[in-house]
């Protein structure tokens, strides 16, 4: 590791934080309905929105019809982004003339961005026209985070709130949080993005000359345009001199914002925020990583404002953070540290002022290797899914923190409002592992953790598991899955349960080397995004509801204090605990294997 | 295919709305 690279990684961590109290304190005065400075803008917006949807802001609900809203939004959104990829050929913003997208490449899609997963199976810029990308996916980044938001405020309601029936208005939250917090967050950050140089237009892609023609190799085709073969069978390869690149384009800009704020993460262009017309700038690439973690850290200060109890917010914060800085250290030093292979050739590998050293492999060279590890440990540890290098060549160590960052469950951060629920479904686990220890009712923030609370929970931690492990599982299994494979062996089964572990936690990001755009993989990666977000957020709000209904309890001398680094470290320890035994067998084939591989002697 | 996009998020749907009928029995149990 080099001192400069650990230097930025320290730079990061210590600007995220310093953003936690502001924005968080204003999200807090948001959902508690305070008079915020953007009231005078947005206000009359808001009441606007109330007045033509017919919804009474001061009617509130249970939690049924509140998660009857959430997931009938969710839905509605799919559809829409389903049709407008079907019928894009018929519609305008299409300057490339692109086709209809195959139905269960839609299907795949309009899940993974309803879901907040953003998993692509498709290729951005030969895909997706421009209306299909503004008003299907970047719509549904604001719905989806919006959603997550939304869900997560209820179930700070339901600590809060004393023998209630009611959660709050679904429509609010959710309005609230588009109108409020992600849109002039994303506004800002839009046009600091194209004032660096991130591409916002509705051009048609424009033809350069090359300044140095490249000769690649093309398949030799027959005059009725089958594939010439030699005599083994293999196909027969001619050069081609390329003189001209096509350079795509479109509204990026605005769709990057939202993309990274969201934690949603889904790439305007194929290779996501490797690209320069999405990520051209070293400030570019700092703010954008900057945006992945900012709300999901700063929900953590909300949440301790809306519990009357700030110590709260930061304990579960400091839990994140105790995950997350290991592992940012680690994926870093098996990056830097590089290919003992290549040692061997005698390749310098060695960081200095000419070069970043270490696994350049798949890594862009204006971002070096500690931008790549602190982008790669970010978005995984976000439920965000966005790249800037590509995780499938990371070394295996390397890769490996990515990937178990999205096993944990997305709690470490995680999704926007969907990471701090998920890590509150965590902390009702570990206080009743604590009042198993002591022989007493255990208690969260003043209410009674009973036995439907504890299921709820259960659910919301098993699920995701079960839709990695049994996904994965039933793809090595299955010919038309394993066949997308382009590395046979352990890397391979790496890709899979990488492919899984991401869409079953609404993560998106991809290991690439897996043809993933195929109907298996696009209906069972589809299904295991749809099951680890509404399957998670039904009993999310069905504990809220339980817990809004129940009275307070007094804290006593046996009441466990949730705010000391005792409680974070039960809590940092149900969280790997609970990842360590359910994933490290999988892993152990994977990544571990190929670690072990890579440094044995033959 | 469109058939199956439709029957898988049908499926889907189904086993959501049956979760969620779940969660609220369960709670009414306890």
């Amino acid at each position: 590791m080099t001192g400069q690279g650990l230097l930025q990684l320290a730079l990061y961590v210590v600007a995220l934080v310093l953003l936690v109290k502001p924005l968080g304190a204003y999200m807090a005065a948001v959902f508690q309905g305070e008079r915020t400075f953007m009231a005078p803008l947005l206000g009359p917006v808001e009441r606007l929105i109330y007045r033509l949807s017919g919804v009474d802001p001061a009617r509130e609900s249970d939690w049924k019809p509140y998660a009857f809203g959430a997931l009938l939004v969710n839905l509605l959104g799919a559809l829409a982004v389903y049709a407008l990829q079907r019928l894009q050929g018929f519609l305008p913003l299409n300057p490339q003339g692109l086709a209809a997208v195959s139905p269960d490449s839609s299907f795949n899609t309009a899940v993974s961005f309803a879901t907040n997963t953003n998993w692509q199976g498709y290729a951005g810029e030969a895909t997706m026209s421009y209306l299909t990308q503004m008003l299907g996916l970047a719509v549904q980044n604001f719905l989806s985070a919006a959603s997550g938001i939304a869900v997560l405020i209820a179930l700070t309601r339901g600590f809060t709130r004393r023998e209630a029936g009611q959660i709050g208005n679904f429509w609010v939250d959710f309005t609230r949080s588009t109108l409020y917090v992600l849109l002039p967050l994303s506004f800002l950050l839009a046009v600091v993005l194209s004032a660096q140089g991130v591409v916002q237009s509705f051009a048609p892609y424009q033809q350069a000359t090359l300044v140095e023609p490249v000769v690649i190799q093309v398949p030799a085709t027959n005059a009725d345009g089958t594939p010439q073969l030699d005599a083994s069978g293999a196909a027969v390869t001619k050069d081609q001199t390329v003189t001209e690149q096509t350079l795509p384009l479109g509204p990026a800009a605005s769709q990057v914002a939202i993309k990274q704020l969201g934690t949603n993460g889904g790439g305007f262009f194929n290779v996501n925020s490797a690209h320069p017309f999405e990520n051209p700038t070293p400030l570019s690439n700092f703010l954008e990583m900057l945006a992945i973690l900012l709300i999901p850290a700063a929900l953590c200060y909300t949440f301790g404002s809306m519990v009357n109890d700030r110590r709260q917010g930061w304990a579960l914060l400091a839990a994140m953070l105790v995950i997350f800085l290991p592992l940012l250290v680690g994926a870093f030093a098996a990056e830097q540290a590089g290919n003992p292979r290549f040692e061997a050739l005698g390749v310098d590998q060695a960081a200095s002022a000419m070069q970043p050293g270490g696994n350049m492999e798949g890594k862009e060279t204006r971002f070096g290797i500690a931008n790549s590890a602190l982008w790669a440990t970010a978005t995984t540890a976000a439920s965000n899914g966005s790249v800037n290098a590509m995780h499938d060549s990371f070394t295996p160590l390397g890769g490996l923190v990515p990937m178990w960052l999205m096993q944990l469950g997305e709690v470490v951060f995680g999704g926007v409002g969907s990471g701090l629920y998920g890590m509150l479904m965590f902390a009702v686990i570990a206080v009743f592992i604590a009042g198993l220890m002591v022989g007493r009712t255990p208690e969260y923030l003043g209410k009674k953790i009973e036995a439907y609370e504890v299921k709820m929970a259960a659910v919301v931690l098993l699920v995701p598991c079960v839709a990695v492990l049994l996904g994965t599982a039933v793809a090595v299994m299955t010919p038309a899955a394993t066949t997308s494979v382009a590395n046979p062996g352990v890397h391979g089964f790496s890709e899979i349960l990488y492919a899984f572990s991401s869409a079953g936690n609404n993560n998106g990001s991809a290991f690439a080397g897996l043809s993933a755009n195929t109907p298996f993989y696009n209906f069972a990666l589809g299904i295991a995004m749809w099951v680890s977000r509404y399957w998670l957020m039904i009993p999310v709000l069905a504990i809220a509801g339980s817990l809004a209904a129940k009275r307070a309890t007094a804290v006593t001398a046996g009441t466990l204090p949730t705010h000391t680094p005792l409680f974070v470290t039960l809590l940092v320890i149900t969280v790997l605990l609970v990842g360590a035994l359910t994933f490290l067998p999988a892993l152990a084939l994977g990544p571990i294997v190929e670690h072990l591989q890579l440094h044995g002697s033959h | 295919m469109e058939i199956l996009v439709l029957l898988v998020t049908l499926a889907l749907c189904g086993a959501t709305w049956a979760l969620f009928r779940l969660c609220d029995r369960l709670r009414g149990q306890s």
